[in-house]
């Protein structure tokens, strides 16, 4: 009865494998599959280094040393004693679901990963509902760590997958008012599209034909509400991969290790995979609306990198940008210290929600009337300027020398 | 069958076994938390099939909404209840000849409305009669478009999607080897003003249809989004008739159709255009909802004095 319909997903793919040589492009979406998930695997893998190496510049230790030059070795190491730990189910686990939960969040942060845009022109699957799509199956996420902390039949991990899904489904609402506020710039939700359109432009939306360069980006669009918008969204989506400042999901003194407590060996993994795999996707979302996607930060630098082809260009930049994005991820989490819950959802509603709100009025002003959006990031400059100036006046020092103070 | 049709099959009824699955997963599950999770395959396997309609907004839509918030919200209400281990009752059956009784008129009413559905419609043809050479009759030619999945009419002036489309011409008292040539102009806006050119022509052999009619059919694919017009001709050893255009042709006419990618744009500009009232008091609506939640939600403050 549907013989000859088709899938949404309009890759180049999918339509030749309808129009086409099917068997070319069924090889090649098996290709991108499995690039995809070897690459998550792989960079996860080296994330955890980089991670224990960073942890331990900041804590002034060495960190993993012995395997490998320098430890380098050390997550192959890893991998290999996850993946042949004895697979641990509690006899209290509801079993189907245990064994199925750490499949369904995998599957929700892999499904994101085919819609990102890599280089100009080419994603796994370009698709006109790009940004949707992604914010569409990542709740994937939220409900397998749900099954998880249900299935586990232990109390940490329930607390856990509750604390979780609150925390990822009230910061999903300042991370899509954030985002739709920058929707309002480019008029499209199409990944490619988005990126295409901070090739030229700027400032309040006055210059439209300007190759810009790094002042083209999303981020300096409309100064200063499209900055706040970025961090809006940076500390949002921080909160939506449940990493520190915001893990209390998995809070070790509290909770044990919250909602994959009962875990252990590939399941385990699996999880692991996937927390990296989302923090990528957050790096690569930010990247996409406010860092330019692929564009390279100076207009003439297209073409006369050592990058030969502009194809792998758009890799490097795409990638550069996502990993330093991940890379302050990590900065924070070895920097701040962990939020209680009550704070936590008191920074979503009371502060970055109210923000969200703000900026997506602001940035709506200023498309429509770029004078009115001009004047509007001048006022807000001046209050911020006034709130930081009255806040520095306000602090007192916080450390007095015992020598200074008259009452020691 | 060609294969791609046999693979789409496939996926279909595939999807289509996980949905009917889940539902009868949700249906008959004495754990309330398995149906809940039960819901979630049915959510996606439909969510699926829309896609299958080419429907990807809604898909998305389907899968933001439903999964991410309504089923989410189910499973945070069921974890929250007192003693969760102990919910067991999620569905306490009916007495069983009300429940069948109530079954079958469901089931009849749906295969009611299935059966007199017309699933296949003749697409919307455009009819001319062109001069044929000196000596013989002229030709009556039936120009028709249909989507991509051969079923669905396009009309003249209307969308088609993904870049895919049949063309048809069917010619009446026409006889001997010949073949139909299928124009394709694309329309591109320069200062102001729709300029054609040819894009793509096709050629395809006449078989005969109906006694006294011969039909040809072409596709084009991939086509980039944009107006398109699309016109078609008869040739054969001797010559050829004029091009018969499938909409209103002349200066400044529209578009025969115009190609989208999806059809997310769309539904945007009708939503704030034509629908933006509706929108705007269904928005209102959840407003009042939320006011409500907040109302029953919200602690009970004893002020003193």
């Amino acid at each position: 009865m549907f013989g000859t319909a088709i899938m949404p997903v309009e890759t180049g793919l999918w339509d030749a494998v309808l129009y086409g040589d099917w068997y070319v492009s069924l090889l090649g979406i098996f290709i991108a599959c499995f690039v995809i998930v070897n690459f998550i695997a792989v960079y996860a893998g080296v994330n955890t280094l980089m991670e224990r190496k960073i942890a331990a510049r900041m804590q002034a230790r060495i960190g993993p040393y012995q395997v490998g030059p320098h430890g380098s070795l050390q997550w192959l190491a890893d991998a290999l004693k996850l993946m042949v730990k004895e697979d641990i189910i509690p006899r209290n686990a509801d079993h189907l679901l245990f064994r199925l939960a750490p499949y369904v969040v995998f599957g929700g942060s892999f499904a994101a990963w085919v819609a990102l845009p890599f280089t100009a022109g080419w994603s796994p699957a370009v698709m006109d509902v790009g940004i949707l799509y992604i914010l569409a199956v990542s709740s994937a996420v939220v409900i397998g760590i749900l099954m998880a902390g249900w299935s586990s039949g232990s109390k940490w991990a329930l607390f856990g997958a509750m604390r979780s899904a609150a925390q990822i489904v009230s910061y999903e609402v300042p991370v899509g008012i954030t985002l739709l506020g920058m929707l309002l710039m480019y008029g499209t939700l199409n990944m490619q599209e988005i990126s295409q359109a901070q090739e030229t432009g700027g400032f309040f939306g006055f210059l439209t034909d300007w190759h810009g360069g790094i002042f083209s980006w999303g981020l300096f669009r409309h100064p200063p509400f499209t900055i706040l918008a970025f961090l809006v969204y940076y500390t949002a989506g921080l909160a939506e991969t449940n990493r520190t400042p915001f893990d209390i999901p998995e809070a070790e003194s509290e909770l044990v290790a919250g909602y994959h407590t009962e875990y252990s060996g590939m399941r385990f993994s699996f999880f692991f995979l996937a927390e990296y795999a989302n923090m990528f996707v957050v790096a690569a979302i930010a990247t996409t609306f406010f860092l330019g996607g692929w564009l390279p930060p100076f207009g003439h630098l297209v073409g006369r990198t050592f990058l030969v082809s502009p194809l792998l260009e758009g890799v490097f930049w795409f990638m550069s940008k996502c990993f330093f994005l991940v890379f302050v991820m990590m900065w924070l989490r070895w920097t701040l210290p962990r939020y209680r819950v009550d704070q936590l959802m008191d920074l979503c509603w009371k502060k970055l929600t109210p923000v969200a709100f703000i900026n997506l009025m602001a940035i709506g002003v200023g498309e429509f009337w770029h004078l009115g959006g001009l004047m509007l990031g001048v006022a807000a400059l001046a209050a911020l300027g006034l709130l930081v100036s009255k806040e520095v006046a306000r602090a007192e020092p916080v450390i007095q020398t015992p020598a200074l103070n008259p009452k020691s | 069958m060609p294969i791609q049709e046999i693979l789409l099959n496939i996926f279909f009824y595939a999807f289509a076994l996980v949905a009917l699955g889940g539902g009868i997963a949700v249906a008959v599950s004495r754990n309330i938390v398995r149906s809940a999770f039960a819901l979630l395959a049915v959510l996606f396997a439909v969510a699926a099939m829309y896609g299958f309609m080419r429907a990807d907004f809604i898909l998305v839509a389907q899968v933001l909404i439903y999964v991410g918030g309504i089923l989410v919200l189910i499973i945070f209400a069921v974890m929250l209840t007192h003693k969760i281990t102990d919910v067991r009752l999620s569905n306490e059956s009916a007495p069983g000849p009300a429940a069948i009784f109530a079954c079958l008129c469901l089931f009849f009413a749906l295969a009611a409305v299935a059966l007199s559905y017309r699933w296949e419609r003749a697409a919307p043809s455009r009819e001319a009669t062109v001069p044929s050479r000196e000596g013989q009759p002229p030709i009556r030619l039936e120009l028709s478009m249909t989507q991509g999945d051969g079923r669905t009419g396009v009309t003249p002036g209307g969308t088609v999607l993904d870049g895919f489309v049949r063309c048809a011409v069917a010619a009446r008292g026409q006889g001997g080897e010949a073949q139909a040539r299928f124009r394709l102009e694309r329309g591109v806006l320069k200062e102001s003003v729709w300029q054609w050119s040819e894009f793509r022509t096709a050629e395809a052999r006449f078989r005969a249809a109906e006694p006294g009619t011969r039909r040809a059919e072409g596709s084009f694919d991939r086509l980039p989004p944009g107006p398109y017009r699309w016109s078609a001709r008869i040739e054969d050893f001797e010559g050829e008739t004029a091009w018969v255009a499938f909409g209103s042709q002349g200066e400044g006419a529209a578009a025969d159709f115009v190609s989208e990618r999806g059809l997310t744009k769309s539904i945007g500009s009708a939503f704030m255009g034509p629908y933006l009232l509706p929108f705007e008091l269904v928005s209102v609506l959840l407003l009042a909802a939320l006011v409500g939640a907040a109302y029953l939600a919200r602690k009970e403050v004893h002020r003193q004095g």
